[in-house]
C-alpha cells in the first residue's frame, strides 16, 4: 500500500521526470524520508529579453564573465545569436541563481563557479567549483538535482538538494 | 565616481527607485536590482572606467551597494572618490 507521504513524494518525482534523472529525485526523497537529511529547494526566473539585450550590447564580455565555455557550447556558441541562444542562456542563468539560493551563500559565489553541465543522456546537472563548492560543503549539501525550462518571455529553474542533518 | 556609479545604476540597474536617492551603503538587491541587472551594471562599469573585472570580483557581492562597487573600482586602480552620500 502506498502511504500518503509516498504518494506525495512520487508525484514530486514524476513532476521532474521529463528534464532530470528521476532516479536522482527518488534517491533524494528516500534519503530525506530516512531522517538523515532535509530537502532544500531554490527557484529562479529570468526574463529572456534581458539576456538578449546583454548579448547585443556586450556579446563578448557578457558571455566571458557569466558563462563557462561548456555552457556557451551547449547553446550553440560560437555561432549566430538567435532566439534559442538567449533562451538557453536565460535558463542557465536562472539555474545558477536557483543554486545560489540552495547554497544559502548570499552573493559571495562567482557565476562561473556554478556550471550547468549537460550530460550525454540529455539532462543537465550543476557542477560546483571554487567558492561555490566550499559553500556547498559548508551547507552540508550532499546531492542536488536541477530542472529548467523556458516559454514565452521567461526561463525558470529549480534546484532540489539534500542537506545532511545527522552526523554519521 | 559616485555620480558615475549612480548614473550607471539609473540606466542599467532597473531599480524601481531613483538611483540618485540611494545611500552609498544601501543594499541594491534589497532595493530591487535583479541579479541579471547587476551583470549589466558590471559591463557598464567596465565601459565607463575602462577596466576589466577579474574572476575574483565576478560575483553579486561586488555589486550589492554603491560603496562595494566603489571599493572594487578602487582595487582596480580607479581613483578614490570623496566620500559623499
Amino acid at each position: 500500500m502506498t502511504s500518503q507521504a509516498d504518494g506525495r513524494f512520487g508525484s514530486l518525482a514524476a513532476g521532474y521526470a521529463e528534464l532530470v534523472d528521476v532516479t536522482d529525485v527518488h534517491a533524494l526523497l528516500a534519503s530525506s524520508r530516512a531522517g538523515d537529511s532535509d530537502v532544500v529547494v531554490g527557484t529562479d526566473v529570468q526574463e529572456i529579453a534581458a539576456v538578449e539585450a546583454a548579448l547585443r550590447s556586450h556579446p563578448v564580455a557578457y558571455l566571458a564573465r557569466v558563462f563557462t565555455a561548456h555552457e556557451q557550447a551547449c547553446v550553440g556558441l560560437p555561432g549566430a545569436l538567435g532566439p534559442s541562444v538567449a533562451a538557453g542562456l536565460a535558463g542557465r542563468f536562472a539555474a545558477k541563481e536557483a543554486m545560489v539560493k540552495v547554497l544559502r551563500a548570499g552573493s559571495a559565489v562567482p557565476w562561473r563557479d556554478i556550471e550547468i553541465a549537460r550530460r550525454p543522456e540529455g539532462w543537465c546537472t550543476v557542477e560546483l567549483s571554487g567558492p561555490a563548492a566550499r559553500a556547498a560543503a559548508a551547507a552540508r549539501l550532499t546531492s542536488w538535482t536541477l530542472s529548467f525550462s523556458h516559454d514565452g518571455p521567461v526561463a525558470v529553474a529549480t534546484v532540489v538538494a539534500l542537506r545532511q542533518t545527522r552526523t554519521i | 565616481m559616485y555620480d558615475d556609479i549612480r548614473e550607471i545604476l539609473r540606466v542599467h540597474g532597473r531599480l524601481p527607485i531613483d538611483a540618485g536617492t540611494l545611500d552609498i551603503d544601501e543594499d541594491l538587491y534589497r532595493s530591487g536590482m535583479t541579479s541579471h541587472a547587476s551583470v549589466n551594471v558590471m559591463l557598464a562599469l567596465e565601459d565607463t572606467f575602462d577596466i576589466e573585472f577579474p574572476d575574483a570580483l565576478l560575483r553579486k557581492a561586488t555589486f550589492e551597494s554603491i560603496s562595494s562597487i566603489s571599493q572594487a573600482l578602487i582595487s582596480l586602480g580607479v581613483p578614490t572618490p570623496a566620500r559623499t552620500s
